[in-house]
Protein backbone atom coordinates (compact mmCIF):
# COMPACT_ATOMS: atom_id res chain seq x y z
CA UNK A 1 0.00 0.00 0.00
CA UNK A 2 1.22 3.47 -0.85
CA UNK A 3 0.24 6.44 1.25
CA UNK A 4 -1.05 9.35 -0.77
CA UNK A 5 0.70 12.63 -0.01
CA UNK A 6 -1.53 14.91 2.08
CA UNK A 7 -1.28 17.83 -0.35
CA UNK A 8 -2.57 15.53 -3.15
CA UNK A 9 -5.75 14.46 -1.32
CA UNK A 10 -8.90 15.91 -2.93
CA UNK A 11 -12.66 15.36 -2.24
CA UNK A 12 -12.70 12.96 -5.22
CA UNK A 13 -10.41 10.63 -3.31
CA UNK A 14 -12.76 10.66 -0.32
CA UNK A 15 -16.08 10.36 -2.18
CA UNK A 16 -17.60 6.89 -2.34
CA UNK A 17 -18.74 4.13 0.00
CA UNK A 18 -16.50 3.27 2.93
CA UNK A 19 -16.88 0.41 5.37
CA UNK A 20 -15.46 0.44 8.88
CA UNK A 21 -12.55 -1.97 9.08
CA UNK A 22 -11.69 -1.19 12.69
CA UNK A 23 -12.33 1.48 15.25
CA UNK A 24 -10.66 2.66 18.43
CA UNK A 25 -12.67 4.66 20.90
CA UNK A 26 -11.14 7.12 23.31
CA UNK A 27 -11.42 6.20 27.04
CA UNK A 28 -13.25 9.48 27.57
CA UNK A 29 -15.91 8.66 24.97
CA UNK A 30 -18.47 6.02 25.87
CA UNK A 31 -20.17 5.96 22.48
CA UNK A 32 -19.54 7.52 19.12
CA UNK A 33 -22.30 7.39 16.48
CA UNK A 34 -19.93 7.44 13.50
CA UNK A 35 -18.16 4.35 14.86
CA UNK A 36 -21.41 2.40 14.90
CA UNK A 37 -22.27 3.07 11.26
CA UNK A 38 -21.97 0.08 8.91
CA UNK A 39 -21.40 2.12 5.73
CA UNK A 40 -20.27 5.70 5.23
CA UNK A 41 -21.35 7.26 1.95
CA UNK A 42 -19.48 10.40 0.98
CA UNK A 43 -21.37 11.72 -2.04
CA UNK A 44 -19.83 13.98 -4.61
CA UNK A 45 -21.07 17.49 -3.86
CA UNK A 46 -20.69 17.18 -0.09
CA UNK A 47 -23.68 15.12 1.02
CA UNK A 48 -22.97 12.51 3.68
CA UNK A 49 -25.17 9.53 4.42
CA UNK A 50 -24.67 6.72 6.91
CA UNK A 51 -27.49 4.38 7.81
CA UNK A 52 -30.12 6.73 9.34
CA UNK A 53 -27.71 9.67 9.73
CA UNK A 54 -27.37 12.29 7.02
CA UNK A 55 -25.50 15.55 6.77
CA UNK A 56 -22.72 17.23 4.88
CA UNK A 57 -18.96 16.73 4.59
CA UNK A 58 -16.05 18.81 3.36
CA UNK A 59 -12.30 19.04 3.63
CA UNK A 60 -10.37 21.90 5.15
CA UNK A 61 -6.64 22.52 5.39
CA UNK A 62 -4.54 24.34 7.95
CA UNK A 63 -1.10 23.54 6.59
CA UNK A 64 0.64 26.20 8.66
CA UNK A 65 -0.11 24.15 11.76
CA UNK A 66 -0.55 20.56 10.47
CA UNK A 67 -0.09 19.19 6.95
CA UNK A 68 -2.97 16.69 7.36
CA UNK A 69 -6.29 17.63 5.76
CA UNK A 70 -9.26 17.94 8.16
CA UNK A 71 -12.53 16.23 7.28
CA UNK A 72 -15.66 17.93 8.65
CA UNK A 73 -18.98 16.14 9.25
CA UNK A 74 -21.88 18.55 9.72
CA UNK A 75 -25.18 17.33 11.11
CA UNK A 76 -28.19 19.43 12.13
CA UNK A 77 -27.39 19.24 15.82
CA UNK A 78 -23.61 18.65 15.88
CA UNK A 79 -20.36 18.79 14.00
CA UNK A 80 -17.43 16.35 14.02
CA UNK A 81 -13.97 17.01 12.71
CA UNK A 82 -11.43 14.33 11.86
CA UNK A 83 -7.80 14.56 10.81
CA UNK A 84 -6.89 12.34 7.85
CA UNK A 85 -3.98 10.33 9.20
CA UNK A 86 -3.63 8.19 6.12
CA UNK A 87 -5.10 7.59 2.71
CA UNK A 88 -3.46 4.54 1.16
CA UNK A 89 -3.96 2.77 -2.18
CA UNK A 90 -2.53 -0.07 -4.25
CA UNK A 91 -0.70 1.13 -7.37
CA UNK A 92 -1.80 -2.00 -9.30
CA UNK A 93 -4.87 -4.23 -9.43
CA UNK A 94 -5.17 -6.15 -6.19
CA UNK A 95 -7.62 -7.57 -3.67
CA UNK A 96 -6.54 -4.87 -1.28
CA UNK A 97 -8.84 -1.88 -1.01
CA UNK A 98 -8.11 1.79 -0.48
CA UNK A 99 -7.72 2.60 3.19
CA UNK A 100 -8.65 5.79 5.01
CA UNK A 101 -7.67 6.45 8.62
CA UNK A 102 -9.52 9.20 10.42
CA UNK A 103 -8.55 10.59 13.81
CA UNK A 104 -11.40 12.48 15.44
CA UNK A 105 -11.03 15.43 17.78
CA UNK A 106 -12.64 13.40 20.58
CA UNK A 107 -9.75 10.90 20.37
CA UNK A 108 -11.59 8.18 18.41
CA UNK A 109 -9.93 6.59 15.41
CA UNK A 110 -11.67 4.89 12.50
CA UNK A 111 -10.01 2.75 9.86
CA UNK A 112 -12.22 2.67 6.73
CA UNK A 113 -11.90 0.65 3.57
CA UNK A 114 -13.39 1.71 0.28
CA UNK A 115 -16.03 -0.44 -1.39
CA UNK A 116 -15.84 -1.18 -5.09
CA UNK A 117 -18.62 -0.54 -7.63
CA UNK A 118 -21.58 -2.83 -6.91
CA UNK A 119 -20.39 -3.80 -3.43
CA UNK A 120 -22.19 -1.01 -1.60
CA UNK A 121 -25.56 -2.73 -1.58
CA UNK B 1 35.86 -23.00 6.31
CA UNK B 2 39.52 -21.95 5.62
CA UNK B 3 40.82 -24.64 7.99
CA UNK B 4 38.71 -27.19 6.12
CA UNK B 5 40.18 -26.12 2.76
CA UNK B 6 43.72 -26.27 4.19
CA UNK B 7 43.10 -29.85 5.39
CA UNK B 8 41.76 -30.85 2.00
CA UNK B 9 44.75 -29.31 0.23
CA UNK B 10 47.09 -31.20 2.59
CA UNK B 11 45.25 -34.49 2.06
CA UNK B 12 45.26 -33.97 -1.73
CA UNK B 13 48.98 -33.20 -1.65
CA UNK B 14 49.78 -36.31 0.43
CA UNK B 15 47.59 -38.41 -1.87
CA UNK B 16 49.36 -37.13 -5.00
CA UNK B 17 52.81 -37.70 -3.46
CA UNK B 18 51.84 -41.23 -2.35
CA UNK B 19 50.47 -42.16 -5.77
CA UNK B 20 53.46 -40.66 -7.58
CA UNK B 21 55.79 -42.49 -5.16
CA UNK B 22 54.07 -45.82 -5.82
CA UNK B 23 54.08 -45.33 -9.59
CA UNK B 24 57.70 -44.13 -9.43
CA UNK B 25 58.71 -47.26 -7.46
CA UNK B 26 57.12 -49.56 -10.05
CA UNK B 27 58.66 -47.56 -12.89
CA UNK B 28 62.10 -47.88 -11.23
CA UNK B 29 61.68 -51.63 -10.83
CA UNK B 30 60.60 -51.86 -14.44
CA UNK B 31 63.64 -49.92 -15.67
CA UNK B 32 65.88 -52.17 -13.56
CA UNK B 33 64.33 -55.22 -15.21
CA UNK B 34 64.81 -53.71 -18.68
CA UNK B 35 68.46 -53.06 -17.81
CA UNK B 36 68.94 -56.64 -16.62
CA UNK B 37 67.41 -58.06 -19.82
CA UNK B 38 69.51 -55.71 -21.94
CA UNK B 39 72.74 -56.86 -20.24
CA UNK B 40 71.75 -60.44 -20.74
CA UNK B 41 70.94 -59.79 -24.42
CA UNK B 42 74.36 -58.20 -24.85
CA UNK B 43 75.99 -61.32 -23.37
CA UNK B 44 74.06 -63.53 -25.78
CA UNK B 45 75.27 -61.43 -28.72
CA UNK B 46 78.85 -61.71 -27.44
CA UNK B 47 78.51 -65.52 -27.13
CA UNK B 48 77.08 -65.75 -30.64
CA UNK B 49 79.82 -63.54 -32.04
CA UNK B 50 82.68 -65.38 -30.28
CA UNK B 51 81.20 -68.76 -31.24
CA UNK B 52 81.02 -67.72 -34.89
CA UNK B 53 84.60 -66.41 -34.86
CA UNK B 54 85.94 -69.59 -33.24
CA UNK B 55 84.18 -71.70 -35.86
CA UNK B 56 85.75 -69.60 -38.65
CA UNK B 57 89.17 -69.89 -36.97
CA UNK B 58 88.79 -73.68 -36.79
CA UNK B 59 88.18 -73.67 -40.55
CA UNK B 60 91.30 -71.51 -41.03
CA UNK B 61 93.37 -73.97 -38.96
CA UNK B 62 92.14 -76.87 -41.08
CA UNK B 63 92.44 -75.09 -44.44
CA UNK B 64 95.94 -73.67 -43.71
CA UNK B 65 97.36 -77.05 -42.68
CA UNK B 66 95.78 -78.79 -45.65
CA UNK B 67 97.10 -76.19 -48.15
CA UNK B 68 100.65 -76.65 -46.85
CA UNK B 69 100.25 -80.40 -46.84
CA UNK B 70 99.30 -80.45 -50.53
CA UNK B 71 101.79 -77.80 -51.80
CA UNK B 72 104.62 -77.87 -49.28
CA UNK B 73 104.79 -74.05 -49.54
CA UNK B 74 105.16 -72.10 -46.27
CA UNK B 75 102.84 -69.17 -47.24
CA UNK B 76 99.85 -71.56 -47.08
CA UNK B 77 100.48 -71.82 -43.35
CA UNK B 78 99.68 -68.10 -42.84
CA UNK B 79 95.92 -68.63 -42.03
CA UNK B 80 96.90 -71.50 -39.75
CA UNK B 81 99.33 -69.40 -37.72
CA UNK B 82 96.90 -66.47 -37.52
CA UNK B 83 94.11 -68.80 -36.35
CA UNK B 84 96.10 -70.58 -33.65
CA UNK B 85 97.26 -67.17 -32.35
CA UNK B 86 93.78 -65.66 -32.27
CA UNK B 87 91.53 -68.48 -31.14
CA UNK B 88 92.77 -68.68 -27.49
CA UNK B 89 91.76 -65.01 -26.99
CA UNK B 90 88.35 -65.66 -28.53
CA UNK B 91 87.98 -68.77 -26.37
CA UNK B 92 88.84 -66.72 -23.26
CA UNK B 93 86.16 -64.19 -24.17
CA UNK B 94 83.64 -66.97 -24.77
CA UNK B 95 84.46 -68.66 -21.48
CA UNK B 96 84.12 -65.36 -19.66
CA UNK B 97 80.73 -64.54 -21.16
CA UNK B 98 79.36 -68.10 -21.15
CA UNK B 99 79.81 -68.62 -17.42
CA UNK B 100 78.17 -71.30 -15.26
CA UNK B 101 74.84 -69.40 -15.25
CA UNK B 102 74.36 -69.89 -19.00
CA UNK B 103 72.92 -72.90 -20.79
CA UNK B 104 75.97 -73.29 -23.09
CA UNK B 105 78.55 -73.51 -20.30
CA UNK B 106 79.25 -77.22 -20.91
CA UNK B 107 79.20 -76.86 -24.70
CA UNK B 108 81.85 -74.12 -24.51
CA UNK B 109 84.03 -76.41 -22.42
CA UNK B 110 83.65 -79.16 -25.03
CA UNK B 111 84.34 -76.68 -27.83
CA UNK B 112 87.57 -75.68 -26.13
CA UNK B 113 88.74 -79.31 -26.02
CA UNK B 114 87.73 -79.87 -29.66
CA UNK B 115 89.64 -76.76 -30.76
CA UNK B 116 92.75 -78.02 -28.93
CA UNK B 117 92.28 -81.36 -30.66
CA UNK B 118 91.82 -79.65 -34.03
CA UNK B 119 95.01 -77.69 -33.53
CA UNK B 120 96.92 -80.81 -32.50
CA UNK B 121 95.76 -82.78 -35.58
CA UNK B 122 96.74 -79.95 -37.93
CA UNK B 123 100.14 -79.66 -36.24
CA UNK B 124 100.63 -83.38 -36.84
CA UNK B 125 99.76 -82.99 -40.58
CA UNK B 126 102.33 -80.23 -40.92
CA UNK B 127 104.98 -82.18 -39.01
CA UNK B 128 104.48 -85.35 -41.09
CA UNK B 129 104.53 -83.29 -44.31
CA UNK B 130 107.78 -81.60 -43.26
CA UNK B 131 109.51 -84.76 -42.09
CA UNK B 132 108.09 -87.59 -44.28
CA UNK B 133 106.71 -85.99 -47.40
CA UNK B 134 103.33 -85.73 -49.12
CA UNK B 135 102.45 -89.44 -49.31
CA UNK B 136 102.89 -89.98 -45.59
CA UNK B 137 100.85 -86.84 -44.85
CA UNK B 138 98.04 -87.97 -47.18
CA UNK B 139 98.07 -91.35 -45.44
CA UNK B 140 97.61 -89.61 -42.08
CA UNK B 141 94.84 -87.45 -43.58
CA UNK B 142 93.02 -90.50 -44.84
CA UNK B 143 92.64 -91.78 -41.31
CA UNK B 144 89.88 -89.07 -41.15
CA UNK B 145 90.33 -87.93 -37.54
CA UNK B 146 90.63 -84.27 -38.62
CA UNK B 147 87.41 -84.45 -40.59
CA UNK B 148 85.55 -85.99 -37.62
CA UNK B 149 86.79 -83.30 -35.21
CA UNK B 150 85.91 -80.54 -37.72
CA UNK B 151 82.42 -81.98 -38.07
CA UNK B 152 82.05 -82.11 -34.28
CA UNK B 153 83.17 -78.46 -34.02
CA UNK B 154 80.66 -77.51 -36.71
CA UNK B 155 77.79 -79.33 -34.99
CA UNK B 156 78.71 -77.96 -31.57
CA UNK B 157 78.96 -74.44 -32.94
CA UNK B 158 75.51 -74.81 -34.56
CA UNK B 159 74.13 -76.14 -31.32
CA UNK B 160 75.50 -73.21 -29.33
CA UNK B 161 74.00 -70.84 -31.91
CA UNK B 162 70.60 -72.55 -31.69
CA UNK B 163 70.54 -72.53 -27.88
CA UNK B 164 71.59 -68.91 -27.67
CA UNK B 165 69.11 -68.05 -30.44
CA UNK B 166 66.32 -69.42 -28.26
CA UNK B 167 67.63 -67.47 -25.27
CA UNK B 168 67.78 -64.35 -27.43
CA UNK B 169 64.16 -64.79 -28.56
CA UNK B 170 63.05 -65.25 -24.94
CA UNK B 171 64.95 -62.11 -23.92
CA UNK B 172 63.42 -60.12 -26.76
CA UNK B 173 59.96 -61.25 -25.66
CA UNK B 174 60.79 -60.24 -22.09
CA UNK B 175 62.02 -56.90 -23.32
CA UNK B 176 58.85 -56.36 -25.32
CA UNK B 177 56.78 -57.29 -22.27
CA UNK B 178 58.80 -54.86 -20.14
CA UNK B 179 58.26 -52.11 -22.68
CA UNK B 180 54.53 -52.82 -22.62
CA UNK B 181 54.63 -52.62 -18.83
CA UNK B 182 56.48 -49.30 -19.05
CA UNK B 183 53.85 -47.90 -21.40
CA UNK B 184 51.11 -49.19 -19.06
CA UNK B 185 52.85 -47.50 -16.12
CA UNK B 186 53.07 -44.30 -18.10
CA UNK B 187 49.36 -44.37 -18.91
CA UNK B 188 48.61 -45.26 -15.29
CA UNK B 189 50.68 -42.30 -14.15
CA UNK B 190 48.90 -39.93 -16.55
CA UNK B 191 45.53 -41.38 -15.52
CA UNK B 192 46.28 -41.00 -11.82
CA UNK B 193 47.46 -37.43 -12.30
CA UNK B 194 44.37 -36.52 -14.35
CA UNK B 195 42.09 -38.25 -11.83
CA UNK B 196 43.79 -36.50 -8.93
CA UNK B 197 43.46 -33.17 -10.69
CA UNK B 198 39.76 -33.84 -11.31
CA UNK B 199 39.22 -34.81 -7.65
CA UNK B 200 41.11 -31.72 -6.45
CA UNK B 201 39.13 -29.58 -8.89
CA UNK B 202 35.82 -31.02 -7.63
CA UNK B 203 36.87 -30.53 -3.98
CA UNK B 204 37.83 -26.92 -4.60
CA UNK B 205 34.76 -26.26 -6.69
CA UNK B 206 32.52 -27.63 -3.95
CA UNK B 207 34.30 -25.51 -1.38
CA UNK B 208 34.08 -22.43 -3.54
CA UNK B 209 30.40 -23.12 -4.37
CA UNK B 210 29.64 -23.65 -0.67
CA UNK B 211 31.45 -20.49 0.26
CA UNK B 212 29.75 -18.52 -2.51
CA UNK B 213 26.38 -19.86 -1.38
CA UNK B 214 27.13 -18.90 2.21
CA UNK B 215 28.29 -15.47 1.09
CA UNK B 216 25.11 -15.04 -0.96
CA UNK B 217 22.99 -16.10 2.01
CA UNK B 218 24.87 -13.66 4.23
CA UNK B 219 24.45 -10.95 1.64
CA UNK B 220 20.70 -11.70 1.34
CA UNK B 221 20.36 -11.72 5.11
CA UNK B 222 22.16 -8.39 5.37
CA UNK B 223 19.94 -6.97 2.65
CA UNK B 224 16.84 -8.30 4.41
CA UNK B 225 18.01 -6.86 7.72
CA UNK B 226 18.74 -3.53 6.07
CA UNK B 227 15.27 -3.53 4.56
CA UNK B 228 13.72 -4.45 7.89
CA UNK B 229 15.64 -1.69 9.64
CA UNK B 230 14.59 0.79 6.96
CA UNK B 231 10.97 -0.36 7.20
CA UNK B 232 10.99 -0.11 11.01
CA UNK B 233 12.61 3.31 10.83
CA UNK B 234 9.99 4.45 8.32
CA UNK B 235 7.19 3.04 10.52
CA UNK B 236 8.60 4.80 13.55
CA UNK B 237 8.98 8.05 11.65
CA UNK B 238 5.41 7.78 10.40
CA UNK B 239 4.14 6.85 13.85
CA UNK B 240 5.98 9.82 15.34
CA UNK B 241 4.61 12.16 12.68
CA UNK B 242 1.09 10.78 13.21
CA UNK B 243 1.35 11.25 16.95
CA UNK B 244 2.73 14.76 16.50
CA UNK B 245 -0.07 15.58 14.06
CA UNK B 246 -2.70 14.13 16.42
CA UNK B 247 -1.37 16.21 19.31
CA UNK B 248 -1.44 19.34 17.16
CA UNK B 249 -4.91 18.49 15.96
CA UNK B 250 -6.16 17.95 19.48
CA UNK B 251 -4.52 21.22 20.59
CA UNK B 252 -6.16 22.95 17.66
CA UNK B 253 -9.56 21.62 18.71
CA UNK B 254 -8.93 22.53 22.34
CA UNK B 255 -8.00 26.06 21.34
CA UNK B 256 -11.14 26.28 19.26
CA UNK B 257 -13.29 25.00 22.13
CA UNK B 258 -11.47 27.40 24.45
CA UNK B 259 -12.29 30.31 22.20
CA UNK B 260 -15.92 29.27 22.00
CA UNK B 261 -16.07 28.92 25.79
CA UNK B 262 -14.53 32.35 26.35
CA UNK B 263 -16.95 33.83 23.84
CA UNK B 264 -19.90 32.28 25.69
CA UNK B 265 -18.59 33.59 29.04
CA UNK B 266 -18.15 37.02 27.51
CA UNK B 267 -21.69 36.85 26.13
CA UNK B 268 -23.05 35.83 29.53
CA UNK B 269 -21.11 38.59 31.27
CA UNK B 270 -22.41 41.06 28.68
CA UNK B 271 -25.96 40.12 29.47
Amino acid sequence: MISRRFEEITPEHISGHWRIKSSTLSPQVSSFPLADVTMHNFRVGGTYEADSISGKWHIERNEEIIPNPILFFEFPDTTYSAMITRLAYMPYSSDKRDELILYFSNGCELVLEKMREGENQ
Amino acid sequence: MIRNIENRILISFILIVAILGAVGYFAYKNVEEINRVNNKTLSVYEILSANQEIYVLSRDIEAGARGYMLTGQGEYLQPYYSAITEYPDRMTVLRKVADSTTRVYRQVDTLSHLMERRKSISENYIKVRQEKGLDSAVAVLRIGEGRIVSEQIKQLSHRIRRIEGEVLRTLLRENYSNLQQTVRNLFLLIGVIVLTLIVVFIIFRRDISGRKRAEQQLHDLNKSLEQQVMQRTEDLRRSFEDTEAKVKFRNLELEKQNRELLKRIADLEGK
